[in-house]
Order: C-alpha cells, then structure tokens, then sequence
C-alpha cells in the first residue's frame, strides 16, 4: 500500500489500495443516488461498518454478563 | 443424546459397556469436533455449523450463539412436536432455545447416574403421548479433571508433563467410571422397551490429554488429535446398521444426520447448516469430509483469549494447523504419524496451499455472514 500526502488541512493520512475495475464501475453504480460522493468513501464506509461490527460482537457481551460468563467458567476450571 | 464430555475415543473403544454397544449400531470413530472445548463443540453439535458462523466460537461465545440465524435440534423437533428436556453442566454449554426444560445439574454434589436414570423415566412416561428428545451430558470426566489436572496444573507445569502414565492411568478410570455409567443408561432404555422408536445417540465433544504436548495439560489450547479426534454412534436398529464407518466426519453433521433419519428438511428461515448428513456414508459412499477447527490458547494467561487464536483443517491424511499468535503453521501426516511429532510445514508446500486455501474459504464464509447481516443495515 503505497502512501499519499495528505492535505495541509487534513490530519488523517491517506494510504491508495488497488481495486479491480469491473468492481470499482459496480461500486460507482451502487453509490448513485445515495449521496456517497466517491468510490473511496463508500469502501471506508463498508469497511468501517464491518470492522465496527465485529468489535460490537465482542462488545455485545457487556461488562456485566462478561463478569457472570467469566465467573461460571472459573467454576468450571476454565479460568 | 448423551454427550460423555471428555471421552477419548481411542480408548472408550477398549470399555466393556461400549465394546458391546459398538456392534449394535453406527459408529464412527473418526469425528472431529468443531472446537476441542466443551462450550463451542456443543453448540456446533446443536446447530450443525461451525462456531465462527454462529457466534459461539470461543469460551465466552455462549450469550453470543445466533438463535436468530441458526435452528437447534430442540426448535427442530419441538416444531414437530416433541417434548424436549436437557441436563446440562452449566447454562453455558448449550443454546436454551427449543428446550421445554433447560436443566442444570452440580457436578460437584449430583449423582449423574441417579439424575439421568430418573429423567429416563421421566421420558419413558411422556412418551406415551408424546415424542420426546432427551440430551444427558455426561460430565463426571470434566469434574475428576477439575481437581486432579485443572486446578492444580497449568499448560507448562513440567511435574504434569513428565507423569504422562500416570495420567493416562487417572484418566482411565475416569473413563471407565463414565463406561459404567453408560452401561446402566442402555440398561434403562431397553428396560423401557424404548429401542422399539427411539434413536439413542452417544457422542463425546472432545478429548483430552494426558500430557503428550507441553502446553496443553488438558484441551482447548491446541488442535491435535487426542483432543479434535472424537467419535458418535447412533442406536436404532430400524435405521443404523451395525457397522463402523471409518471415513472422517465432522461433530456438525450430528445434526443434519438426525434430520435426515427423521425426514425433516432444512428450514430456510434460518441460515443454511455447514455440516451434512452422514447417512450416504452409512449407505456406502466414498466421501472424505475436511473439518474446520478453531481453538483459544491461554498462552500464559489464566483466562482463555476472546478469539480464536489457533485454527486447522483436518483431512483423514493431513492436519494443517496455523498459531495466530506467532504466525507460526504446522502440517502433519496423520496416516504416518500419529503422534503429530514431524512437522512438515516447509516439505509439502502443495498441501499446504490446498489446506490453507480451505481454511480461507471457512474464514470467508464466516465473514460474509458479517457482511449479509450489514448489508441488511446498509
């Protein structure tokens, strides 16, 4: 992955990854109408939702049922 | 359903009460269980899929179990109107949905045989006006494991590692202990006169050791075989031949099997199950199944990771396994070394491709379901 220069104003550094044509043509389909100006915002955007999903997988066990999860499987000599 | 947590099947082979059950029906010793661990192989089991699909993959993974996207072999059979009771180690180890009786027992203080044979009993009366399902799991091999190994060792005790024949020989009479208790279950059954209609199934999730890798003193931290290599056997005379059926299967086609004995197809409201029916194996077909593994290695932590950190794939010849931790790959052949103890890693790069590439194909398809499930949102 090659890096780019951001801008002046920008504080997040953008790197370039390489898309086959045929599926960036699809992607550039699929964003008309939907008010996601470029290819490379709805792929940061699909993979932002993918990776934010399964962190929430982790997540979903909330601290309170992580700590009961947590004190069966000492019971049961898991941990 | 009895589930014998912890049994060895190269050596259950050698117990009085299942040497002599063996010849009544179905058996197949070469089952691989989805996840060397209690929790996530007993989820598999239930629902036929692998638990990086269903969310149950790895210790914590029960509360995480889709009920949503994957039937269970309860909401099954309780569709077709069956009464459905389980006796569980804790409420951890199977999904409750489609459960009319979800119960508990305490290791510690039950008499597992006492317990069972009374649920037995139970069912024996119910079925007079109804189909029932009955799961029993055997946990007494986990609960001697819990003193003598689990609590007092850890993965790289050298005083363990170094008494392997004297924990081969505890774990023998565990093992032996669990045979009696099966011997009194077939007992019961057939003093109920229940064979006449009932399929009786007698599986284990996993092995354990008994020292024969530094690092893993009793499951759940690797992926060799005397931990992913398990068996199941089906009882039913008017179904199940009395045959051994030597090719490799997977703990996720359980379900499927159980479906297709009883004629109930696949629903699809729910997403569609990894594993497959074995009955054209037990008709006579050639078909070598490769099984996905996933397990969580402590490392040198107390507590088991919150991911898999060590995944295989297992063909009836080959173990290719990959340790996420170090990035480190094993490749063994099963057939010339049974003891998993010459690893072929850097010798057999074109094996090693196909495997990795099947491994790849599971991770995908757990990750589609992430992406499916997106999509909806999107």
């Amino acid at each position: 992955m090659k890096k780019t220069k951001g801008s002046k104003d920008n504080k997040v550094r953008y790197g370039t990854i390489s898309l086959p044509i045929p599926l960036i043509n699809l992607i550039k389909e699929r964003i008309k109408g939907t008010g996601i100006s470029s290819v490379s915002s709805y792929v940061a955007f699909v993979l932002r939702q993918i990776l934010s999903s399964e962190e929430q997988t982790s997540e979903v066990l909330d601290k309170e049922s992580e700590k009961d999860v947590k004190r069966r499987l000492k019971t049961l000599g898991y941990a | 359903m009895i589930t014998l947590d912890g049994a060895r099947v190269d050596r259950i082979v050698d117990m009085d009460n299942f040497k002599k059950l063996m010849k009544k029906g179905t058996f197949f010793p070469q089952t691989i269980t989805s996840a060397p661990y209690t929790i996530a192989a007993i989820h598999a089991i239930f629902s036929g899929s692998n638990g990086n699909r269903t969310g149950t993959d790895t210790y914590y993974g029960s509360p995480l179990f889709k009920k949503n996207l994957f039937a269970t072999l309860p909401v099954y059979l309780k569709k077709e109107g069956y009464y459905t009771i389980g006796d569980f180690l804790s409420e951890l180890i199977a999904p409750k949905i489609g459960f009319d009786e979800f119960l508990i027992h305490n290791e510690l203080k039950d008499n597992l045989t006492k317990k069972h044979l009374h649920l037995l009993d139970k069912v024996n009366k119910i079925k007079e006006k109804q189909n029932f399902f009955l799961y029993l799991h055997y946990s007494n091999i986990h609960t001697s494991l819990l003193d003598t190994v689990l609590k007092k060792y850890n993965n790289f005790d050298k005083t363990y590692f170094e008494k392997k024949e004297e924990n081969s020989r505890e774990y023998n009479t565990y093992l032996r202990a669990a045979d009696q208790y099966l011997g009194k279950i077939i007992e019961k059954i057939n003093e109920c006169d229940m064979l006449k209609n009932t399929i009786v199934i007698v599986q284990s999730d996993h092995g354990v050791s008994v020292g024969e890798k530094i690092g893993e003193r009793a499951y759940g931290a690797f992926c060799y075989d005397y931990t992913v290599k398990t068996f199941v056997f089906f009882l039913q005379p008017n179904i199940f031949p009395a045959k051994e059926v030597k090719q490799q299967v997977r703990i996720i086609d359980i379900l499927p099997t159980i479906l297709d004995a009883f004629g109930i197809k696949e629903s699809k409201d729910y997403e569609k199950m990894d594993g497959k029916s074995m009955m054209p194996l037990i008709k006579g077909k050639k078909e070598d199944r490769y099984a996905f593994i996933e397990a969580g290695n402590p490392l040198k932590s107390k507590e088991p990771p919150k991911k898999p950190n060590i995944r295989a794939i297992r063909t009836s010849k080959w173990k290719f396994i990959h340790n996420y931790w170090d990035d480190s790959e094993e490749l063994y052949n099963l057939e010339k070394d049974l003891g998993e103890k010459n690893n072929l890693i850097k010798k057999e790069k074109k094996i090693v491709d196909g495997l990795r590439n099947k491994l790849n194909f599971e991770l995908k398809k757990g990750l589609s379901l992430e992406i499916k499930q997106l999509k909806k949102k999107l």
